[in-house]
């Protein structure tokens, strides 16, 4: 296998498609769909990961993609056994769960807790935001759920971040989702912008003026969170300030989804991909599918000789340099996102999207705008 | 003409949730109307007869701003509400200072953080604002307070920080208090009222103080609306001026109100009387 791939950052394993919610916005095309992973598939995920030059540095397991807390605790107990199993000394494995939180229960709190597992819940603030886009099945909203499950992991004292979509909507609310935040204890967030891709054909962020609300959301943010004691850490934030300080101009901090096999996605057949997580199940007229290849029938140096990997690859890596000779945000982003690149432009020998103009080249202004100069409170009060 | 006249054709507030805000209780919930005033010496006070409104009532009284780009309309009376950390980041610092909240430099920051708040979701606030906390006690059928302290009742100015002799104008009025408060107005504009009084061969005042008293003396039983505010919910007035009044009877605890008023009023309500209403007729 090449030197080129890896390290293995993320190993992103759906052990079923199936959702218990169908949020509006879900670019998963198959979350009805109750199928779930093999105990043989997911030792061959881990043995396949150990064989391979993937892994130098310890990696983090991310169980998404479908609802993980669909299948039970005892499931994730084998799971993480053959994981540990497989695992090298110094190279330990890390386990996340991305969650709807609507089925945090007891049980679970207590697996959590034994293996230290990191959880991240999905939720997009207060009633009016999130049960706008996160529907139960019926069409029902979702947020007496969630925080029930976020008051299960506050009552067994266990640490989460919170994962919120913004949509179009959600741009005039900042105070108001800060504001549910400090309510729900939340100490870190990451915000996702909504993206097209797959099923999901548009986004509400796509009218013209989304950059500039875009920004005028984040500024006012960050004022909030700067503000508050201790601060509310912000994903979006931490990663553009480290951006900002370490990048050097010719040479863009990487981008993790576009460094071939940083991030390794495989679904509950035992198909794999890499890049972008989101890409594994999606179709492609150019590609006939993004899967590279199979755990059960190949290696992931196999794989990596693919047609359709060199195919992608090379496409990915035709992408980023476009970035570097036409972007003059490339320096804080390292080319983008190659799914966004895809889905917005049909290929990924492409340049910018939705989620450049807003999630690097506004975010990046904010940013900029905030360390020139201390933010000065113009109070205009008599 | 009777007191409450020709509603389909006179200019009149309409209340609306305002743009970029999401607030859960229904104006079915929250209006009230009651049968009109009565005199206590020089004020004019609301009767305390309040009867939930009816839907066709309702629907001529509200009006819709759901759209992420509107405006809230000068002839529009917008629901607000400022966020939790807001309203108790103010009972922090006033309990940790302890004494009657004026308008010392104590409130300032947070009051400044209000204002950004409002700046941010894009409401009419003029360039220089003032700001100031009333406390009343429960009980009150007036809450407005004059320079010397003394109730006002009924008027247009929110009392003594922003009195039309100060050029100030009432903007919005925001329950800072942890119990549910009141806040009665008047849904027509002074124009309304000074059209009415030429209607009965009255002339119209040329105060606002005079015309409030003038038009409840010639139409005593003119109903008022009663509005309910859930703690951190707010009303924000038209710049045309809107006659007003706090409430606090039937309360348990101390109303508090946080008044924003306008330094250099873009229209007083004493200008408006002497203008013709057809800009607010040419509003949508």
């Amino acid at each position: 296998m090449s030197a080129r791939l890896g390290p293995l950052d993320l190993l992103v394993i759906q052990p079923t498609p199936f959702c218990n919610l169908d949020c509006s916005y879900c670019y998963l095309p198959d979350r009805a769909n109750k199928r779930r992973i093999a105990e043989a598939t997911l030792e061959r995920i881990f043995q396949r990961v150990t064989e391979s030059d993937l892994v130098t540095r310890p990696y983090t397991v991310v169980w998404h993609a479908g609802e993980p807390l669909v299948l039970p605790p005892t499931f994730y107990e084998r799971a993480f056994a053959l994981a540990a199993r497989y695992s090298r000394p110094g190279l330990e494995v890390t386990h996340s769960f991305q969650t709807n939180g609507t089925l945090v229960d007891a049980a679970f709190c207590d697996l959590i807790r034994r293996h230290d597992v990191r959880i991240g819940v999905s939720v997009d603030g207060p009633a009016f935001l999130n049960d706008a886009r996160r529907k139960t099945r019926a069409g029902k909203g979702t947020l007496a759920r969630v925080l029930s499950g976020i008051e299960m992991l506050r009552r067994h004292e266990i640490p989460f971040h919170v994962i919120t979509v913004l949509t179009q909507e959600a741009l005039d609310y900042p105070d108001e989702l800060y504001a549910f935040y400090l309510e729900q204890g939340v100490a870190m967030v990451g915000f996702n912008v909504e993206e097209i891709e797959g099923p999901n054909k548009s986004s509400s962020l796509s009218a013209e003026d989304a950059a500039l609300r875009y920004q005028a959301f984040m500024s006012r943010f960050f004022d909030l969170a700067m503000g508050h004691q201790p601060e509310l850490k912000v994903r979006e934030f931490e990663s553009m300030i480290a951006a900002i300080l370490y990048a050097e101009p010719d040479r863009g901090l990487p981008s993790q989804e576009a460094a071939p096999f940083a991030i390794v996605s495989v679904d509950c057949e035992g198909n794999f991909s890499t890049f972008s997580p989101e890409l594994l199940g999606l179709e492609s007229a150019t590609y006939q599918g993004f899967a590279i290849g199979n755990v059960q029938r190949h290696s992931f140096a196999e794989a990596a000789e693919s047609p359709r990997y060199r195919s992608m690859a090379a496409d990915v890596e035709a992408g980023v340099s476009q970035c570097r000779a036409s972007c003059s945000y490339f320096a804080f982003c390292g080319g983008g996102a190659p799914a966004n690149k895809y889905f917005e432009n049909g290929s990924f020998n492409s340049t910018e999207t939705l989620f450049c103009r807003l999630h690097r080249q506004a975010l990046a202004e904010v940013m900029l705008s905030k360390m020139r100069r201390p933010e000065t409170l113009d109070s205009n009060v008599g | 003409m009777s007191a409450d006249g020709d509603a389909a054709a006179e200019p009149s507030y309409r209340f609306a949730v305002a743009p970029r805000f999401s607030i859960s209780r229904p104006f079915e919930a929250r209006l009230e109307r009651n049968g009109g005033i009565r005199f206590d010496g020089e004020r004019v006070e609301p009767q305390s007869d309040w009867r939930p409104l009816g839907a066709t009532e309702i629907a001529s009284l509200v009006s819709d701003v759901s759209s992420r780009d509107a405006v809230l309309w000068a002839t529009q009376l917008g629901l607000v509400q400022v966020p939790e950390h807001l309203r108790t980041a103010w009972w922090v610092e006033a309990e940790r200072s302890g004494g009657p909240p004026g308008t010392d430099g104590r409130f300032e920051g947070i009051f400044s953080k209000v204002v950004e708040f409002f700046r941010f979701k894009r409401l009419p606030l003029p360039e220089r604002v003032s700001l100031r906390v009333s406390v009343s006690v429960p009980g009150l059928s007036s809450t407005r307070v004059g320079p010397a302290g003394a109730l006002q009742g009924l008027g247009f100015g929110d009392g003594e920080q922003t009195t039309a002799a100060k050029g100030g104008q009432p903007v919005a009025c925001i329950n800072l208090g942890d119990e549910t408060g009141f806040v009665v107005v008047l849904e027509l504009p002074p124009a309304t009222l000074a059209r009415r009084l030429e209607a009965a061969r009255e002339m119209a005042p040329h105060t606002p103080a005079a015309l409030v008293r003038r038009y409840f003396e010639v139409f005593p039983g003119q109903s008022l609306l009663r509005v309910r505010l859930d703690p951190g919910e707010g009303l924000w007035f038209s710049p045309l001026g809107v006659i007003h009044d706090g409430w606090t009877e039937g309360k348990r605890d101390l109303d508090v109100m946080l008044h924003i008023g306008a330094e250099t009023p873009t229209l007083a309500p004493a200008e408006s009387l002497s203008r013709p209403m057809a800009n607010v007729h040419d509003l949508p």
